[in-house]
């Protein structure tokens, strides 16, 4: 029969091991939940370094941050413009407004996808009466592949007033058809002010902050961070008058893609949209300078041909107004296109020329709506380009005869 | 679940690189079986051979069949890596008006799992290692996406059984990796992506008269510009490889604190190194004729002499060879002899070395001594750069030649500006902070320090500034350069 001193033993053996298991049985604990607490807190430091660095960085008054928030303003819109920079340079509501007697407000923004500009357009439909809805048609949105990444400023200003759900929604078609998860600009949403940052240098990061802080408008901080540009109003800005652009060669700038189905499925499906809605789309092919036209001659009419089509098979309307007779878009000299006045750079309208434009948008409008048939009212690419060319020649001819004398 | 994201991964670089790799893991593979088989059956042979002759017979046929084998998977590997990275090259040098192409872009990650599958193959042909029966998991030792674009080049022992293991999360482990990744993309994202546009604007149009302090800062950047980008990437894959309980070998080791070029090939791309070591050096410095040439020179011109010329001669080898395999280019070439040529010559005139300190009464553990010996190498490997970065033998003689007798010191800023510093100021100056960083971080390495265990051990307000600088700085890289390419997925 084993004694009690045989039995002890291994009592007395497992008493050390069990003081020892309880020695570090607290110290991991301690450790867990350390690790526990102190990851929100590291987190928490994380996300405010990165707001620090977007306050920071990112520009006061951008251009898409000042339409939305002129926009939120509007009450009983019941017309707007959505496009590029050529629509947010080109069209102003107040000539508009004005010519038609509308309520009308500019939502075009600098590199507006069409993506973009159906969302701009269903926002608008769905808070305001809208009645008509001009898209100004830029080619450059409508070729090569479609790139989309959730940090885009267009979509980071216009969900600051929205849900969660509206934001997973509006994401989830803009990113449909593009493999953007590929590209590193996927990341740009975790750093917004990659995509939008302040654009005079380090040095300008002060005032930046101050602008901020001390109550100056966002149409301020635009005009600041764009030197030589004016907000007009109701989403409209230029720059001045005489202001000099870029004019690099057009094609050099950018060279010929074909078009894009997903970018044209964007265009069809706000026609669509509008259609249901029992609103007017109205396209309108943004005017370039004719220098700019004339490098196209390989394949404008086709490219307009192809959009035009899309448009109105799917009940909109559209209008090369590149094409136009002096009679739908006059100019205070010669054609549109050749009135260098009208132009800032190769494919911007300058003050006077977005005011011109927008006024014959407008009567183009109050004639539509009259019922007015004005198929025969625009040329051909061939024929624009040869009478274009003829009103140079005779420019030309003019001057040498006047230098002459 | 390794093994289908690697091939997910791999199948993005298109179907003629997954072609490539499923030949180099399937003859690798059935080539280590067959050592396998050979080996099993030699020795059932053995067991029945009547006489001691007849076992040495039985042996030298296993030996030759296996030989064979090896020969042929040897070719079939290295001919594909040597047909898609030099073919081009070599046809354009022997018919330079040809314009045959191979029509191949170079397969992804293609040097790395050739010499990862070939070092399989040798230590199976060794008996180092047991040959993996299953194909599946001999596809993923091949396939492990973390390491394809640029290394380690990793050995089967040390990585195929973890891959094939069970891991469990390891908390710790996690975060320590999460720290390396950052680290490495800090790195990569915030120096070596912005430091790259001023090597390549001082360097990729080199007027005769540019100054020789132009060529030196070019060089130093670029120095710092490659080793953020390979270490950088390098960091970021061990720390992924982490995440899944899988630790590879290390491959940088604070480089630029050599105190030797040998010793900087110790710490520089180290899997590297190694593999040329052990496959190359050792075999080639242990063949019949170079143990023959040993003892000749031994005999006839000392033991220094006899033992040290071999192995430089083989070093020479394995350098030429570690040139050839960056590219078929002669500065790559030029480079790599350098670099062979440095040690071997220094290996040669150790005892010279030894007579001078002894003369001199040189203190050798003096910290002066040690900080000596790490510039001296430091401006050694910079000269080897020359070669590596300056493309064309004109190219390299003016820079060389410019550093000597044209440095114009005063010249540099303004050439400098002109070239990049103008328009790029602000990324320069990113890059600046994160340089300093990295110094501070290796000379706490090369001190002994657990940096990242002192990281993770930091209070916890501190580590989240240290973590929100960290990213801040890596977001606003992207405002300069949305991410680049790493340097080393192009060999």
């Amino acid at each position: 029969m084993p004694t009690s001193d045989e039995l002890t033993p291994h009592t007395e053996g497992a008493a050390p091991e069990t003081a020892s298991q309880n020695a570090s049985a607290p110290k991991k604990s301690n450790r867990v939940l350390r690790a526990i607490l102190s990851a929100p807190v590291i987190l928490v430091i994380i996300y405010a370094c990165i707001q620090a660095a977007a306050f920071a960085l990112m520009p006061y008054g951008s251009k898409s941050e000042l339409m939305w928030h002129d926009y939120r303003e509007q009450t009983d819109l019941d017309t707007i413009a959505i496009g590029s920079s050529q629509v947010g340079r080109g069209f102003n509501p107040l000539v508009f407004d004005e010519v038609c007697q509308a309520s009308s407000f500019c939502m075009g923004t600098p590199e507006q996808e069409p993506s973009e500009s159906f969302i701009a357009l269903r926002e608008a439909a769905e808070n305001h009466n809208i009645k008509r809805v001009i898209y100004g048609m830029d080619f450059l949105k409508f070729q090569g592949p479609y790139q989309m990444h959730p940090g885009r400023p267009f979509l980071v200003e216009k969900w600051k007033n929205d849900s969660v759900f509206e934001r997973f929604g509006e994401l989830s078609y803009v990113l449909s058809g593009c493999d953007w998860m590929m590209y590193s600009r996927s990341l740009t949403w975790l750093f917004p002010w990659v995509e939008q940052h302040i654009s005079h240098g380090a040095s300008s990061i002060p005032t930046n902050i101050r602008m901020r802080l001390d109550g100056t408008t966002l149409a301020e901080g635009a005009e600041y961070n764009e030197p030589g540009w004016h907000y007009v109003g109701k989403g409209y800005g230029n720059f001045e008058q005489g202001a000099q652009g870029d004019w690099r060669d057009y094609n050099s700038l950018n060279p010929y893609m074909p078009l894009n189905s997903r970018r044209i499925k964007f265009l069809t499906d706000m026609a669509d949209y509008c259609a249901e809605h029992d609103i007017e789309f109205i396209v309108v092919v943004m005017p370039l300078p004719s220098r700019s036209l004339s490098s196209m001659r390989d394949y404008y009419q086709a490219r307009t041909d192809s959009l035009s089509d899309a448009v109105t098979s799917h009940g909109g309307q559209y209008f090369d107004m590149n094409l136009g007779t002096s009679d739908v878009i006059p100019s205070s000299q010669g054609m549109f296109s050749t009135n260098v006045d009208y132009f800032m750079d190769i494919q911007h309208l300058s003050m006077d020329g977005a005011d011109a434009f927008t006024s014959a948008v407008g009567n183009l409008v109050k004639r539509l709506e009259a019922g007015e048939d004005l198929s025969d009212q625009f040329m051909t690419y061939d024929e624009a380009i040869t009478l274009m060319e003829a009103e140079r020649a005779a420019r030309v001819a003019a001057e040498s005869g006047q230098s002459s004398q | 679940m390794l093994l289908a994201a690697s091939l997910v991964f791999y199948s993005f670089t298109g179907w003629v690189g997954c072609i490539f790799m499923g030949v180099t893991a399937l003859s690798t593979w059935l080539a280590g079986l067959s050592f396998a088989r050979l080996d099993a059956k030699r020795k059932a042979d053995a067991k029945k051979a009547s006489s001691r002759d007849e076992k040495k017979a039985i042996k030298k046929r296993c030996v030759f069949h296996k030989r064979i084998v090896l020969a042929l998977v040897l070719l079939v590997n290295l001919g594909m890596l040597a047909y898609v990275k030099y073919a081009n090259g070599l046809v354009s040098l022997i018919a330079p008006g040809s314009n045959w192409k191979t029509g191949l872009l170079l397969p992804l990650g293609i040097s790395f799992y050739t010499f990862q599958s070939i070092s399989y193959v040798i230590d199976t042909y060794n008996s180092k290692s047991k040959p993996q029966g299953n194909f599946f998991k001999h596809l993923l030792f091949v396939s492990y996406f973390p390491q394809l674009t640029q290394g380690p080049i990793n050995r089967y022992d040390a990585l195929g059984e973890q891959l094939c293991a069970r891991h469990s999360f390891d908390w710790q482990q996690a975060r320590g990796a999460l720290v390396q990744i950052g680290y490495g993309a800090l790195k990569k994202y915030v120096v070596a992506d912005m430091l790259v546009e001023a090597v390549d604007a001082i360097f990729n149009n080199i007027q005769p008269d540019i100054p020789g302090s132009l060529v030196v800062l070019g060089v130093l950047l670029y120095g710092i510009y490659q080793y953020a980008d390979f270490s950088g990437g390098i960091d970021m894959v061990l720390g992924f490889s982490r995440l899944f309980g899988i630790n590879m070998a290390e491959n940088f080791r604070q480089p630029y604190f050599a105190v030797s070029l040998g010793d900087f090939w110790r710490r520089w791309h180290i899997s590297l190194g190694a593999w040329m070591r052990d496959y190359v050096f050792y075999p080639l410095a242990l063949t019949s004729l170079m143990k023959r040439w040993t003892k000749w020179l031994t005999t006839h011109l000392g033991r220094h002499i006899g033992r040290t010329l071999p192995a430089c001669v083989a070093n020479i080898v394995v350098f030429f060879l570690v040139g050839l395999w960056h590219g078929a280019d002669s500065h790559f070439i030029l480079w790599g002899l350098y670099n062979g040529i440095v040690i071997a010559a220094s290996d040669l005139l150790a005892p010279l070395w030894e007579r001078l300190n002894t003369r001199f009464h040189t203190d050798m553990q003096h910290p002066l001594h040690h900080v000596g010996a790490i510039l001296r190498t430091f401006v050694i490997v910079n000269i080897g750069w020359y070669f590596d970065r300056i493309e064309g033998v004109g190219n390299l003689a003016t820079c060389f030649g410019n550093t000597l007798f044209n440095f114009a010191p005063g010249r540099l800023l303004p050439e400098f500006k002109a070239v990049f510093l103008s328009a790029n100021a602000a990324q320069f100056a990113l890059s600046l902070l994160p340089v300093l960083l990295i110094f501070y971080v290796s000379l706490r390495k090369e001190r002994g320090h657990d940096v990242e265990g002192e990281v993770l051990a930091l209070h916890p307000v501190l580590r989240g500034l240290l973590y929100g600088v960290v990213i801040v700085l890596i977001g606003t890289s992207f405002m300069y350069v949305s991410g680049g390419g790493f340097m080393y997925a192009n060999f």
